[in-house]
C-alpha cells in the first residue's frame, strides 16, 4: 500500500479532501491510502520522509517552495495540487486521483 | 569559594591575557549567564587577599589578571610547577619549559621557531635540544612526531593521538570525557576530588607502562570514586572472593601505589581489600579477545532493545557501549566469583535515577553472560551509573535550540538571553541572537525556536516563534513553557497514541482544542461577519496584540483562495497561515441557518479553527471528527435540537471514534 499526505494550514479542508479521493481510489482498485495534515506537522513529515508522497493544497501554496527544499533534503515527492482538482465535488476529486496516481 | 567559582577562575588563569566572556565560560561550565555573574561578585572579596582581579568589561567580557602568582596559586591549590605560564621568561625549569613548548606546539598549534627558544628562555641551545628530545620521546608514546621544519618545530600525526596527549598532558579539557564529567558535575561524587584522582592515575600508568583507553580510565576512575567513598563512609570490602583470582602482581603493585598517593593527599587509608580490588580492575581490563567479543555481542543487543523500546536511546553511541563494555568485563568475573562489593551509593541511586536503576535491572539481567548469576543490587547500581551518564549527556541534547531575536540582535537580546537562560536552561539552548535584519535560511538552520522581542508579525519563518517582552514577565514565562511542553510532546506524541483507552485520548484532544468559552449559540439571525467576530473575539485571550485582526485578514485571505463550506450546514472558516500561540476551535451554532454566501444559504455549523505556529497536536483528531459530522446529519440534529455544549461535546466524540 502506498500513502500520501495532503498539507493545507490545519488540515481541515484536506481531510475531507482526503477522504474523498482515498475513496475515489478504492473504488478504482487503487492500494493507495490518504491522509490530510497541517502545514506545521506537515512539514515535519517531509523531514521524516514518512510518506510516498506529498501533495500542497492550493491555499498553502506559499509554502510550497520551502516544503520542497526541505523535501530535497530529505528524499520525500513535494508537489502542488492543481486548485480545479482541490474541490470537494467528483470531478475535483477524480482529478486529484489522476494526479496521485500518476506521480506513484 | 565553591567549585565553580574555582573552575570559573581556572578557565580565565587558562586563558590570560585573552578575554572570556560570560557566555563562554557559563558554556565551559555549563551554568547560565547569570550564575556566572553570581561567581564574578563572589570572588570579587576574595580578590585582593588572594593576588588577583577579574577585569570585566560590558559585551568584551572578563579577564583574569593575577597579581600575586603565589597568594593566587596558593588560592587555587596549585602545587608551584602547575602554574601555566603564559609568559615564557617565567618559565624557569625544564618543567615548565616544556610544559611551555608543548602549550604552544600542542594546543595552540603555532610552530616553535628553535632559533628564538633559547632566548625566549634565557638558557642554552643545548638545553633546548635536550627539552626537544625529551618531548620527542613523550610525543612518540602517543604516536606522534615532533618535526623539524625549515628550523621550526610542529607536532605531526593523527589527530585523534593528538587529542588524547592533550587531554593526558594538560588534563584540564576533560569535557569530553562523559563519565568524568558526570563525576564531576554529579551530586553523588561532588565531595570528591576526581581531577586529582584522574592525575593520579594517569601519572602511575604511565610510570606503570600501562596502556588505557580513555573508556578504561574512565571506569578505573568510576570504581576509584566509589572506592574512595566507601573508606570515606569507613565501609570495608569483603575480599573473600579476591583472594582466589589470580591477581597480576604489577598490577597490583600500580593499584597499590595509586591508593598510596591519594591516601597521602586525603590523609585516609584504604584496606589492603581496596587495593586487591582496583588491581583486579587494572588486570581485568586485559581479558581474553573471545569473552570480550561475546560480551560485546549480548551488549550489542541489550542496548538495541533498549532504544527499541524507547527506554534509552543509545544507538550509535560508542562512549556508551564502550563504557558499559569495559564496565561488564571484571563485573562478570566478580559474579562468578562471587565477590561481594558493596556499592555506598546503592540507596542514592536506586532514588535518584529516576527508574534507571529498575530498567537497569530488568534490560540486563537478561544477558546471556549474567542471568545465569544472582546478581546484587550494589552490582546493578553501579551499572546504573553509567546508563544515567548517557542519559544526562542525552538530556542535554535534546534541548530546543534556540534563536533570540530582537531589533539589533544586540542590547536587548542580551538581556532577553540572560533572562531566558535563568528560567528555561534547563529546556532551551539558546544558540544565537540575531537583528530582525539579519534574518534568513542560514542564520535558521537547525534552528527549533525563535523568541523574539519584536513583533514579527506576518513575516513567515519556517520556525515556530514565540513573541515576549524583554522583561520576560509571567505571561511570557507562561507562553514560552506551553511551547516548550508542545516541544516536548510531539517527542512522546507515537506512545500516547497507542494508548489502549481510546476514549481518554479523544476526550483530551478534544478539551484541548474545544471549550465552553468558544462555545456560543446564535439566538437571532446574524450575518457572517458578526458571527466571525464573535468567534474571533473568544480567541484573543493569551495571543499578541492585533492578533484578532490579523486573523480576520488571514480568514479573509483564506476564502478568497477556496471555499470552506463543507457542506450545506457545516463552515470551518480558518486563517491561510497558522498565527495563534495556542491552537483552538470555536463554534456558532445557528438553528435559524445562516446566509453564509449565494451558494450556501443555510449553515447552521459556524466553527472557526486558529491552529498554532508552535505545533498541533490532535488536529487532525478534529478535523477528522467535523468530516464526519459532515456524513452525520443524524448528529448533526441533535446537536441543533439540545443546543447545549455538553451534547456538542458527546455528539463530536462520537464523531472522532469515526
Amino acid at each position: 500500500m502506498k500513502h500520501a499526505l495532503i498539507i493545507c494550514v490545519g488540515g481541515m479542508s484536506s481531510s475531507l479532501i482526503a477522504k474523498k479521493v482515498t475513496d475515489e481510489l478504492k473504488k478504482r482498485g487503487e492500494d493507495i491510502d490518504v491522509t490530510a495534515l497541517g502545514v506545521i506537522e506537515g512539514e515535519q513529515k517531509i523531514k521524516d520522509n514518512a510518506f510516498d508522497l506529498f501533495l500542497v493544497s492550493p491555499q498553502t501554496k506559499m509554502y510550497l517552495k520551502n516544503f520542497q527544499k526541505v523535501g530535497d533534503e530529505s528524499g520525500a515527492k513535494v508537489v502542488p495540487i492543481a486548485p480545479q482538482a482541490y474541490i470537494p465535488v467528483p470531478m475535483g476529486t477524480a482529478k486529484l486521483a489522476d494526479a496521485i496516481v500518476k506521480e506513484l | 569559594m565553591n567549585r565553580k567559582e574555582k573552575q570559573l577562575l581556572e578557565q580565565l588563569a587558562g586563558k590570560r591575557s585573552e578575554r572570556m566572556t560570560g557566555y563562554e565560560l557559563a558554556d565551559k561550565l555549563d551554568v547560565s549567564a547569570r550564575s556566572i555573574r553570581n561567581y564574578i561578585r563572589n570572588l570579587e572579596p576574595l580578590s585582593k587577599d588572594h593576588g588577583f582581579r577579574i577585569d570585566s568589561r560590558p559585551s568584551l567580557g572578563y579577564e583574569l589578571i593575577i597579581e600575586d602568582e603565589a597568594k593566587f596559586a596558593a588560592l587555587m591549590g596549585w602545587k608551584k610547577k602547575e602554574v601555566c605560564e603564559a609568559d615564557p621568561a617565567e618559565a624557569d625549569n625544564a618543567d615548565k619549559r616544556r610544559k611551555w613548548m608543548m602549550d604552544q606546539m600542542l594546543l595552540q598549534g603555532e610552530p616553535l621557531v628553535l632559533e628564538d627558544l633559547p632566548e625566549l628562555f634565557f638558557v642554552s641551545e643545548c638545553t633546548i635540544r635536550k627539552d626537544i628530545m625529551v618531548l620527542r620521546e613523550r610525543c612518540s608514546e602517543y604516536g606522534l612526531k615532533i618535526e623539524q621544519y625549515l628550523g621550526k618545530l610542529s607536532i605531526q600525526g593523527p589527530e585523534r593521538a593528538k587529542r588524547t596527549m592533550i587531554r593526558e598532558y594538560f588534563l584540564s579539557d576533560s569535557r569530553a570525557h562523559s563519565l568524568h564529567d558526570y563525576l564531576n558535575f554529579s551530586p553523588l561524587f561532588a565531595d570528591l576530588p576526581i581531577s586529582m584522582m584522574l592525575r593520579v592515575l594517569l601519572e602511575e600508568f604511565r610510570r606503570a607502562g600501562l596502556h588505557f583507553s580513555d573508556v578504561q580510565i574512565q571506569n578505573i576512575l568510576l570504581h576509584l570514586a566509589l572506592s574512595l567513598r566507601r573508606v570515606k563512609e569507613g565501609k570495608v570490602v569483603s575480599d573473600k572472593g579476591l583472594q582466589n583470582l589470580r591477581i597480576a602482581p604489577a598490577a597490583l603493585k600500580t593499584a597499590g601505589r595509586i591508593l598510596e598517593q591519594i591516601s597521602r593527599s586525603l590523609q585516609l587509608s584504604f584496606p589492603e581489600s581496596e587495593i586487591r580490588y582496583l588491581a583486579l580492575h587494572l588486570s581485568g581490563t586485559g581479558q581474553e579477545d573471545e569473552t570480550k567479543t561475546r560480551i560485546e555481542g549480548e551488549l550489542d543487543t541489550i542496548l538495541a532493545i533498549l532504544a527499541e523500546d524507547d527506554v534509552l536511546q543509545t544507538e550509535g553511541d560508542e562512549l556508551l557501549k564502550q563504557a558499559l563494555l569495559e564496565h561488564l568485563l571484571p563485573m562478570i568475573s566478580r559474579i562468578q566469583s562471587q565477590t561481594q562489593l558493596e556499592n555506598p551509593l546503592r540507596e542514592e541511586i536506586r532514588q535518584q535515577a529516576g527508574g534507571m536503576f529498575e530498567i537497569t535491572r530488568k534490560y540486563f539481567s537478561m544477558m546471556p553472560a549474567i542471568r545465569r548469576y544472582s546478581v546484587s543490587d550494589d552490582e546493578w547500581a553501579y551499572l546504573c551509573l553509567h546508563l544515567q551518564a548517557a542519559a544526562e549527556r542525552y538530556k542535554k541534547k535534546e534541548k530546543i535550540q534556540t534563536l533570540i531575536l530582537c531589533a539589533t540582535g544586540y542590547g536587548s537580546s542580551q538581556l532577553l538571553k540572560s533572562r531566558l537562560q535563568k528560567v528555561f536552561s534547563e529546556d532551551i539552548n539558546i544558540v544565537a541572537e540575531a537583528g530582525y535584519l539579519e534574518m534568513n535560511d542560514d542564520a535558521l538552520k537547525n534552528i527549533d525556536l525563535i523568541i523574539s522581542s519584536v513583533n514579527i508579525g506576518s513575516v513567515i519563518f519556517n520556525v515556530p516563534f514565540v513573541q515576549v517582552s524583554i522583561f520576560l514577565g509571567e505571561e511570557d514565562q507562561k507562553k514560552i513553557k506551553a511551547c516548550i511542553d508542545s516541544f516536548h510532546e510531539r517527542k512522546t506524541a507515537v506512545p500516547r497514541l497507542v494508548s489502549p483507552n481510546n476514549r481518554t485520548e479523544n476526550q483530551a484532544v478534544f478539551d484541548a482544542w474545544f471549550d465552553k468559552e468558544r462555545f456560543f449559540l446564535a439566538k437571532e439571525p446574524m450575518s457572517r461577519e458578526q458571527g466571525i467576530d464573535v468567534l474571533v473575539e473568544s480567541m484573543a485571550n493569551g495571543e499578541r496584540n492585533g492578533f484578532d485582526d490579523s486573523l480576520k485578514e488571514q480568514i479573509a485571505i483564506r476564502s478568497q483562495l477556496g471555499c470552506v463550506a463543507f457542506s450545506d450546514t457545516i463552515v470551518v472558516e480558518h486563517p491561510a497561515i497558522p498565527l495563534a500561540e495556542t491552537g483552538r476551535f470555536a463554534l456558532m451554532l445557528l438553528p435559524q441557518k445562516m446566509a453564509w454566501s449565494e451558494e450556501f444559504p443555510g449553515i447552521q455549523f459556524l466553527f472557526l479553527m486558529s491552529p498554532s505556529r508552535l505545533g498541533n497536536q490532535g488536529l487532525e483528531k478534529i478535523t477528522n471528527g467535523i468530516v464526519t459530522l459532515i456524513e452525520r446529519e443524524d448528529l448533526q440534529k441533535q446537536i441543533l435540537a439540545d443546543q447545549t455544549y455538553e451534547t456538542f461535546r458527546r455528539c463530536f466524540l462520537e464523531c472522532m471514534e469515526g
